[in-house]
């Protein structure tokens, strides 16, 4: 096997992996906070996603241009959705907020369906396209910015849960939840705020690989699966770990690719899965045992 | 209550003869995912083991009748015993290493994801279960020994006849110790234990009954399209559709999931109808249900019933 | 006559000893007690012998038997039942199925184990409330519950974690009867106990662990006045029944 074919593989899978990343850590940031598996959280990404494209296409502007409305947007949807309806059952047993997620995330992926059909829809991007190159290397400029940007907003999250009070907020809830209660933090109002950023930021990443992505109804269910799998496998709660593991998953599933046949590419993935949840189910980073 | 039962059972006999084939067709897919989740309910619902991968004994059960059929014509209705019992060595593939390593709630729920999704992409790529295209089984006609026949009616008394045995299992199981020791165990594993429940044991024979009964549904659902392929065996959507009718009509519950079936199998068919066009729209429907039960009634439709009459007569017997 | 003998049993969680070359015996028919300081290793030595933890080091006997390794549902057949220090009942079956569930251990027959519910429900108290969710019980009930719940698998040791924790000098009082009446029955118990006297009313000997080491051992009123365990409690008032 050509060297250059692996090293190709591995940096496009680093690639993607920093895109997945975004997703897994604001997954993670619903876990960490709430305890509540996220399934909507595919979901969320894929609105980004149609957003994006309908903004750019009204507006004929350039989809980056979109992020903050589509951010904006899906904060908004987050909230109203924990507002609304996860605040009701979040004294509940664990499957039942699953489910309801579940039922949020099969409801508007069908909504979506209904709405804009299965076609697929792109995204047509004249600058900033193209590709860059390295020696012998070969990269997609949307791609390389994609990573870019998902690297640059996941600092931000970083930065925003340590530093600003809104931030300490949030973890001191996920840390202590009737000690933060006690305190006069309004738990309902941080659940929101909290499920409404991470809904902002698995739309960025959504917005910013619509240039190089199809646009379907369906395209969250992937990713969503593949973000358990990576909060799994760094461990539920801990940001870093769901970090690095989505990078180790991009590779995985990139060199899956290439190793394999196309539609393999995610049976590392799966597999990865299964042996983490056997051996080391608290994930390579994680903190308590669940 | 033995008249009801004589009513029903005699409006059930004679329904197939008097409707149209559409409705019957209906009857039939209420009837089929009725079935599919009482399966799923004795490891679901009884032992509290929330599996998201159900798919995957669907479609052992499913490839292993057909191709059993298309490659040594073997008779669907041994090919569905197989597939059956491969169902059952699957769970405890499963089953073994999940409750052996203690995977519970969420957890495992996943992991039984991704096995089914595993079974899907080996069975997308594999030359002997025809890959993207999957198995055409060939018609046959009117052939009962083969699991075949031109009226739906042949269709709806098979699936009917699982149905009840699968109710009767489950009613055996909800009765005695068997039930008492799943739901000791899914209440509480610990405490279980500490009375004396062998829990792995107990797990593993509950995913040994669902998966062999799943694995029939899957040879029935192959039987009565002709047609089976990796997505809509083993995708996710098939696992999602055989527990939402134990969830909407109570889990742990002998007749939740077939009364779950009755409320969603017709809204689906209506929403079919009115909103038309792309493949799962009906999905939304039960999305929003999805939603509505969990908030207002997560016992399911029946378990709320159950609690209902519990209350009243408790309150009977404070106010004589 | 079968006794039940720990020798030399520890346990340690990373850097953490919970419970350190631990050895004593426990003779048919009498109440120990076992007290000391939070974190002292009392419910760990119960998670050793009950089968819910490994021991790192010792063994355990009952009889001539070994219980080392085996699980906690095959200790409990061997005749070894225990509560827990947080109640967990079976919240949404009716209290007779939750003691039903354990009936089921020796008794196989519905009729008969349904009979036997029903007369432990009744010696516990609980027959008023057999068909109530067990969810729905009070503390008290809970513990009256786990007491059923664990008789029904014919112990011959019982393993009682503070089981009056929480409840009122009333329902203490009748609490301390029942166990007593259990002891009458032909029942071995250790129980955990957080304060002196209840402790010094309920046990025959008495053992006071700290910091995974048993520092005393013996009878009540020789253990409350060993300075080694005045020191342990130190801040912490006492007095005799």
């Amino acid at each position: 096997m050509d060297t250059n074919i692996l090293v190709q593989a591995i940096i496009s899978g680093l690639l993607m992996g920093g895109v997945y990343a975004l997703v897994a850590v604001s997954l993670n940031l619903i876990f960490g906070v709430m305890k509540i598996i996220n399934f909507a959280h595919g979901v969320f990404m894929m609105l980004g996603m149609y957003f994006t494209y309908w903004v750019s296409v009204f507006l004929g502007i350039h989809p980056y241009l979109s992020l903050l409305i589509s951010m904006s947007a899906l904060f908004v949807i987050g909230f109203l959705i924990q507002y609304g309806l996860i605040n009701r059952i979040i004294e509940a047993p664990e499957h039942n907020q699953l489910l309801l997620t579940l039922g949020i995330a099969l409801f508007l992926e069908n909504l979506a369906l209904f709405l804009w059909s299965p076609n697929f829809r792109m995204v047509k991007v004249t600058t900033l396209a193209g590709a860059m190159h390295a020696g012998d290397l070969m990269f997609s400029t949307p791609r390389v910015i994609a990573f870019g940007a998902a690297l640059c907003m996941t600092v931000f999250l970083y930065l925003f849960l340590m530093k600003t009070s809104c931030g300490k907020a949030i973890r001191a809830i996920s840390q202590d939840r009737e000690g933060a209660h006690v305190i006069g933090i309004h738990r309902k109002i941080i659940y929101s705020v909290a499920f409404g950023i991470g809904a902002a930021c698995v739309a960025a990443a959504g917005t910013m690989i619509t240039p190089f992505f199809y646009i379907t109804p369906t395209v969250g269910m992937v990713f969503v699966i593949t973000a358990f799998v990576i909060v799994v496998l760094g461990g539920l709660g801990s940001f870093w770990g769901a970090f690095f593991g989505a990078l180790i998953v991009g590779i995985a599933e990139s060199l899956g690719e290439v190793l394999l046949s196309g539609s393999l590419k995610q049976v590392p993935i799966y597999s990865i899965f299964i042996l983490t949840l056997l051996l080391r189910p608290k994930g390579l980073f994680g903190k308590k045992h669940v | 209550m033995l008249f009801l039962w004589f009513s029903v059972i005699l409006i059930a006999i004679l329904l197939p003869f008097v409707l149209p084939p559409y409705f019957v067709h209906v009857l039939i897919m209420i009837l089929f995912y009725g079935y599919l989740g009482t399966s799923w309910n004795i490891l679901g619902g009884y032992a509290g083991q929330f599996s998201f991968g159900h798919a995957a004994f669907f479609g052992i059960g499913a490839y292993t009748s057909a191709l059993a059929f298309v490659n040594w014509q073997i008779s669907p209705w041994i090919g569905m015993v197989f597939g059956g019992l491969l169902g059952m060595l699957l769970g405890l593939f499963i089953g073994s290493l999940c409750f052996h390593y203690g995977l519970r709630g969420p957890y495992f729920a996943l992991a039984t994801l991704a096995f089914s999704e595993l079974l899907r992409l080996i069975s997308l790529n594999l030359e002997l279960t025809g890959k993207a295209i999957g198995i055409l089984i060939p018609l046959k006609g009117n052939d009962p020994l083969s699991f075949q026949h031109e009226s739906k009616i042949f269709y709806y008394f098979v699936i009917l006849l699982m149905l009840i045995g699968a109710l009767w299992v489950t009613r055996r199981i909800d009765g005695g110790k068997i039930g008492d020791y799943l739901s000791a165990l899914r209440e509480d594993e610990d405490s279980a234990e500490a009375i004396g429940v062998n829990t792995f044991a107990y797990k593993l024979l509950a995913i040994l009954i669902s998966g062999f009964l799943t694995a029939l549904g899957g040879t029935f659902y192959a039987q009565y399209f002709l047609y089976i392929d990796p997505a809509v065996t083993f995708g996710v959507g098939n696992s999602i559709e055989i527990f939402l009718r134990p969830i909407v009509g109570g889990m742990g519950t002998v007749y939740g999931p077939i009364i779950g079936a009755f409320v969603l199998g017709p809204l689906g068919e209506l929403t079919r109808g009115m909103l038309g066009g792309y493949q799962g729209v009906h999905l939304m429907i039960y999305g929003a249900i999805l939603v509505g039960v969990i908030i207002f009634l997560p016992k399911g439709i029946y378990g709320y019933f159950i609690s209902l009459r519990k209350r009243d007569k408790d309150e009977k017997l404070c106010h004589p | 006559m079968s006794s039940l003998k720990i020798e030399n049993l520890s346990k340690s969680f990373g850097g953490l000893t919970a419970v350190h070359y631990v050895t004593f015996h426990v003779r048919e028919g009498e109440i120990l007690g076992l007290i000391g300081p939070n974190g002292s290793g009392k419910t760990t030595l119960f998670n050793l012998i009950s089968g819910f933890l490994t021991p790192d080091t010792g063994s355990i006997h009952l009889g001539e038997e070994s219980l080392l390794g085996l699980k906690p549902h095959q200790i409990c057949k061997r005749g070894i039942g225990r509560t827990f220090q947080i109640v967990k009942p079976f919240s949404n079956l009716s209290v007779m199925r939750n003691v039903r569930a354990a009936v089921f251990n020796r008794e196989t027959e519905i009729s008969r184990a349904n009979r036997q519910s029903e007369s432990l429900l009744e010696f516990v108290g609980l027959w008023s409330k057999r068909n109530e969710p067990a969810g729905n019980l009070t503390l008290v009930e809970r513990k009256r519950l786990e007491l059923a719940r664990s008789l029904a698998t014919h112990p011959k040791f019982l393993l009682l974690d503070e089981v009056m924790a929480g409840l009122t000098p009333v329902e203490q009082k009748q609490m301390i009867e029942l166990v007593k009446k259990i002891r009458e029955g032909g029942i071995t118990i250790i129980v955990i106990e957080h304060t002196m006297r209840i402790i010094m009313t309920l046990s025959d000997r008495i053992l006071v662990l700290c910091f995974g080491d048993i520092i005393a051992q013996g009878d009540p009123r020789d253990v409350a006045q060993d300075p080694n365990v005045i020191k342990s409690y130190l801040g912490e008032k006492y007095s005799f029944a």
